[in-house]
């Protein structure tokens, strides 16, 4: 039953994304003004399962928001709304990701220097009920929590693991590459 | 907050936009035009080699290969439109793999004809510098594909998008200059296919800076 409630609420969801959208397509404002409170919601909802509660979520959301007005042209309203909505989503938080050096943390911009093993503990309970780091292997998540959760640049990260620059780098890039795998695996039933 | 101020931004900027439909079509009619431009940029440099058409009813390898690099062509025409548009690249497994199985299949037939011919070869029709010609018979369609794409589409992988594009484009004069070039297995796999090939890169660097 609750597996047939939520396939209804997809359903409406799909059905009311997918109007708005085409009104939006005729320059509808307040049509489009609903559609992006939603998907605000919506991605914010899917980011936070996936990376946990972090900073870095709302970035992301902001980020794709921009991306699907850019890209709302493409939308064709005799398609499914979801899939080419988190296609350009999960595109463009890999983006964010790649491209993102220091990040703020909720308590305001911190130094490197005063991240101490509490500070990494506490992030990393953030990240072990974040489902898609739980899937990467502990390599990939130590680095993605350093660079992108606690704002490390990959110089500062290599000193705190032990390995060369450039290792970071790589892993970095395994990382976002198993990230992204990942995704493409998934279905996109919310 | 953020987002509230973020969505009436957008909201205030929202303009009526016309959807990008006929995705099949679109990439028909780039690639016509691809071998319109092909053609009448080879034929301002030299004649075809003669005979050649002929050769399609005469050697029964000649005409795989036309036809398998047809079919890699019209494919990877369609991969390269459709990757331009977030969702529309094709999620079955056989048909993304599609193009790539052409293309294999296409290079073995030369593959094939470089083991068979064992060396011999004739260079009746040879352009002396064919695998210029066929990077710059490239160059045009690849520009004028990615100025479509920036101006009607959005691509989520432009580094893929522009691959797609340079390889097609490449791959068109490759084809061509099996007409217009001598016909020999080494010379064309080298000379021609290679360099089309590799325009793949070069579609690649261009949608980085383009796109």
């Amino acid at each position: 039953m609750a597996a047939d409630d939520s396939i209804s609420r997809w359903q409406v969801d799909e059905q009311r994304w997918s109007q708005w959208m085409s009104a939006s397509h005729r320059g509808d404002r307040e049509a489009y003004s609903l559609l992006l409170a939603e998907l605000t919601e919506a991605l914010t909802v899917y980011l936070q399962v996936q990376f946990g509660e972090s900073e870095l979520v709302e970035d992301c959301v902001q980020e794709c928001l921009l991306a699907i007005h850019k890209a709302r042209h493409t939308y064709d309203p005799a398609r499914p709304f979801r899939p080419w909505m988190f296609t350009i989503a999960r595109h463009k938080t890999i983006d964010v990701l790649r491209q993102s050096s220091r990040h703020k943390m909720e308590t305001g911009l911190v130094e490197s220097e005063e991240i101490d093993q509490t500070t990494i503990a506490s992030f990393q309970r953030i990240m072990d009920g974040a489902k898609l780091l739980v899937g990467l292997s502990d390599e990939h998540r130590e680095v993605l929590m350093l660079t992108k959760y606690l704002g490390f640049t990959t110089l500062e990260a290599a000193s705190s693991l032990g390995i060369s620059e450039s290792a970071v780098k790589a892993r970095l890039r395994r990382s976002l590459q198993a990230v992204q795998k990942s995704w493409e695996e998934e279905s996109i039933y919310i | 907050m953020k987002n509230e101020r973020l969505i009436e931004q957008l909201t205030d900027d929202l303009t009526p936009v016309k959807v990008v439909r006929y995705l099949g079509l679109t990439s028909q009619v780039w690639l016509a035009m691809t071998i319109v431009l092909a053609v009448l940029f080879a034929l301002f440099i030299g004649p075809f080699r003669e005979g050649a058409f002929d050769q399609l009813k005469g050697s029964p390898s000649f005409m795989l290969e036309s036809v398998l690099g047809g079919l890699t062509i019209i494919t990877l025409a369609a991969f390269a439109i459709y990757s331009a548009v977030p969702d529309r690249l094709p999620k079955s497994p056989v048909i993304s793999i599609l193009p790539w199985l052409l293309l294999t299949a296409w290079l073995s037939c030369y593959l094939y004809g470089i083991v068979e011919h064992g060396g011999h070869f004739d260079s009746h029709g040879k352009r002396p510098f064919c695998y210029l010609e066929t990077m710059l018979l490239a160059m045009l369609p690849t520009v004028l594909g990615l100025m479509w794409v920036k101006k009607r589409a959005y691509p989520v992988n432009k580094t893929l998008t522009g691959v797609l594009f340079g390889m097609t484009s490449g791959l068109v004069a490759a084809m061509m200059m099996q007409f217009a070039c001598m016909y020999d297995a080494y010379h064309a796999l080298f000379f021609h296919v290679l360099p089309g090939l590799l325009m793949g890169g070069v579609g690649g660097f261009l949608a980085q800076k383009m796109l």
